[in-house]
């Protein structure tokens, strides 16, 4: 299905730090987005390129916080995890938004984040839908 | 927003991009418009149905590694890899100009040809797959 799409993270990207690694935005954290208020059984949808080959892989996740903060306190949740690559490839997924499992509000706020190799370079792209 | 001059269409595709290769797109998404029509109406009653999506493109022929030729050649068939066309180039968190497009889809066709003293163009269709992931 057919989807517009907002561009979260356009990115060329390296693992600098050796301890990079698991979920949280341990590598680095892509542009906030406020996409508004989303309903029980709203499904988002996410899709992810990457664009390059390398030795290490790259491991993208889609967040989804109820402000704008993202703070040590407040990271958001992991929405959407891709598979982690190292060779190009393209991924779609659909999550149906669980409203029951909000903190207070409707989350309207994402981001992508990604865990990557150490000194592993790699282009990549990730989008959800608007 | 304002209008859109497409110079700078990026499309990607099952995880290249090919957009340097492209010179045309288009993106058709549709319903069936069922006809509900019962005895007693006095006019075509219409229902909206199942929802399609597919893409058609062209371009100029280039073979060789990771060129568009190889990848679109040996994605005809393929379910499942990704499409995504963004008409105004890409701006992160944009939902106006440097947004766009994006659908799993499946590659159906994929030609070229042409006449003496042209480049080589190529053609390809992908039709959009399925509601969910």
């Amino acid at each position: 299905m057919i989807v517009r799409a907002v561009a979260l993270q356009d990115a060329v990207s390296t693992g600098t730090a050796c301890a990079c690694s698991g979920a949280g935005g341990s590598c680095g954290t892509g542009t906030i987005k406020d996409l508004g208020a989303r309903g029980p059984g709203d499904v988002l949808r996410a899709g992810l390129q990457i664009l390059s080959s390398a030795a290490g892989g790259v491991k993208v996740f889609i967040q989804a916080n109820s402000s704008s903060g993202y703070t040590a306190l407040n990271t958001g949740t992991d929405l959407v995890a891709f598979t982690s690559r190292a060779c190009r490839d393209s991924q779609f997924q659909a999550v149906q938004w669980n409203c029951a499992s909000a903190t207070s509000t409707h989350r309207g706020f994402y981001r992508s984040i990604y865990s990557q190799t150490c000194t592993s370079t790699q282009k990549w792209l990730a989008a959800m839908s608007a | 927003m304002s209008s859109v001059v497409l110079t700078n269409a990026k499309i990607l595709l099952a995880g290249y991009d090919l957009s340097g290769d492209f010179n045309q797109i288009a993106l058709e998404y549709q319903a069936e418009s069922l006809d509900a029509t019962v005895f007693g109406n006095t006019s075509r009653v219409r229902q909206g149905g199942l929802k399609t999506s597919r893409a058609t493109g062209a371009g100029f022929w280039q073979a060789g590694n990771n060129a568009v030729d190889p990848v679109l050649f040996d994605n005809v068939g393929v379910d499942d890899t990704v499409l995504m066309v963004f008409p105004g180039g890409i701006t992160e968190g944009s939902t106006s100009t440097g947004s766009g497009y994006m659908q799993k889809v499946t590659t159906g066709r994929y030609g070229f040809g042409g006449a003496v003293g042209e480049l080589l163009p190529f053609t390809i269709e992908v039709e959009g797959r399925g509601a969910g992931a």
